[in-house]
């Protein structure tokens, strides 16, 4: 048997998680307006081909991370360069969805300083990931089936309140919706990048690897719904400007004088806001590891738990400069990273590994008219 | 001045100087020890900037507001409105 911590049903259920967790306090894509949904569905697609990339680097190197298999065929040196800037964005990620958990969490316990909260978080995640990676892949699995029945109570318990009319036009314009489906595959589907570090420690992965695009699909159908929910509840002007729009509906659902049904789905957020910032701060561990070629990543748990905390509190300072940031400049770094990324070392080792087949078998190679007098290969 | 911020990166000192220092001694990985005390002594520059609110050391932003061209431009291109 595989001496593999993590099981491919646990990486799906992580996958859910990952997914439906980075998105509990955001919808993405909401500048596409009332199309939100529909630029949420499109936004899923570059994710898919994101996921696509680190199962097949997977099948193609087993045994290693993205991060090794980068500095493996681009060089030592390009591969570096391209994982610090992997690190610099899935740092930026995590910095992110640390500061929202933590503004929730303030409206939810105002007496307590957010530093306090922001390291209570991080404290958890240390715990965790001292216990062992199999313990976030056990985390998600148990998780899974109370975060979908907390989801499925939520939009029947706000179904009264849904006004289909706030979602037409169905399409306003064009130009919007393509800038929501870049947000929304930029946060949370190109997220899937992470994966590249942990599916070495996956086993079945090439038995059960369906599993983890059905769990996807289904977090992206999920994603849909809510935005679905959200639109037809509060329209696009209030879901803009709402810092919270899925918390704000389940403010306004309850039955007769039975309200503040909020506090119930609070552990949805907790488990569901928490899990992500797992994943990326072990990715972090990870890339960390890599880049400074290290035997253990272990050391790496809590100086960069430390650094994630205090430079999260460094750089957003106040809502104003989250938002501005958050919104604006971070997806122009983050999209085109995590998208090439994966991309790039995926065209290279597929070139790589074509060259080594025709070195191989140099007569198996076709031969071109008028080039006989040179070399098959290319002298590196 | 942020005390909560000293009391948490004091926290985390012990925490990694029991957790990590001596097993990594113990163990010879001299390097895994040299690259966690420098990320942690990063961690801590950064923190007793923040608690005392001096604010000297170059702020990680800047290397976000890098890309703000590329991403003022697709928002005037794409009539982003937020």
């Amino acid at each position: 048997m595989e001496n593999r911590p993590i099981s491919s049903q646990q990486l799906a259920a992580m996958t859910f998680l990952l997914l439906i967790g980075s998105v509990l306090v955001y919808v993405p894509g909401n500048v596409a307006g009332q199309s939100a949904w529909i630029a949420t569905l499109l936004g899923s697609l570059p994710g898919l081909l994101v996921l696509y990339a680190v199962l097949k680097l997977q099948a193609m190197f087993p045994e290693d991370r993205i991060t090794q298999i980068s500095t493996r065929v681009l060089g030592q040196i390009p591969g570096t360069l391209l994982n610090i800037l992997f690190y610099w964005s899935i740092f930026i990620y995590a910095a992110g969805l640390m500061y929202e958990i933590v503004v929730l969490l303030t409206i939810i316990y105002p007496a307590i300083p957010s530093p306090v909260l922001s390291f209570l978080i991080i404290l958890t995640c240390v715990y965790c990931l001292y216990l062992s990676l199999n313990i976030a892949g056990r985390l998600a699995e148990l998780f899974l089936w109370m975060c979908l029945f907390f989801i499925i109570i939520g939009i029947l318990f706000s179904l009264p309140l849904v006004d289909l009319v706030k979602l037409k036009p169905l399409i306003e314009a064009w130009k919007p919706l393509v800038a929501g489906t870049v947000y929304s595959a930029d946060w949370p589907f190109d997220l899937m990048v992470i994966w590249g570090l942990f599916l070495p420690l996956v086993s079945g992965i090439k038995e059960n690897g369906k599993k983890i695009y059905a769990w996807y699909l289904i977090s992206a159908v999920i994603l849909v719904i809510l935005d679905l929910q959200i639109l037809s509840i509060l329209g696009p002007e209030s879901t803009q400007s709402t810092r919270f729009p899925l918390f704000e509906i389940y403010r306004l659902v309850g039955f007769g004088e039975f309200r503040r049904l909020e506090l119930t789905f609070l552990v949805l957020w907790l488990i569901s806001g928490i899990a992500p910032i797992v994943f990326l701060y072990q990715g972090l561990n990870f890339i960390m590891q890599d880049i400074l070629r290290l035997k253990d990543y272990r050391p790496l748990i809590l100086p960069t738990g430390l650094v994630l905390g205090i430079l999260t509190l460094y750089m957003f300072p106040s809502d104003m400069r989250y938002m501005a940031l958050g919104f604006k400049y971070i997806p122009a770094y983050t999209f085109p990273i995590n998208l090439l990324y994966p991309t790039i070392i995926l065209a290279a080792a597929i070139i790589q590994q074509k060259r080594a087949k025709a070195k191989s078998n140099p007569g198996s190679a076709p031969g071109r008219p008028g080039k006989t007098g040179l070399p098959e290969t290319r002298p590196r | 001045m942020n005390t909560p911020i000293f009391y948490i990166m004091l926290l985390f000192v012990l925490l990694f100087a029991v957790l990590e220092v001596k097993p990594l001694i113990k163990k010879r990985m001299f390097r895994e020890l040299v690259a966690a005390s420098l990320i942690l002594l990063l961690a801590l520059g950064y923190g007793t900037d923040l608690a005392m609110d001096w604010m000297k050391l170059p702020n990680p932003r800047g290397l976000i507001t890098v890309v703000a061209p590329l991403s003022q431009s697709f928002e005037k291109t794409l009539q982003v409105n937020q």
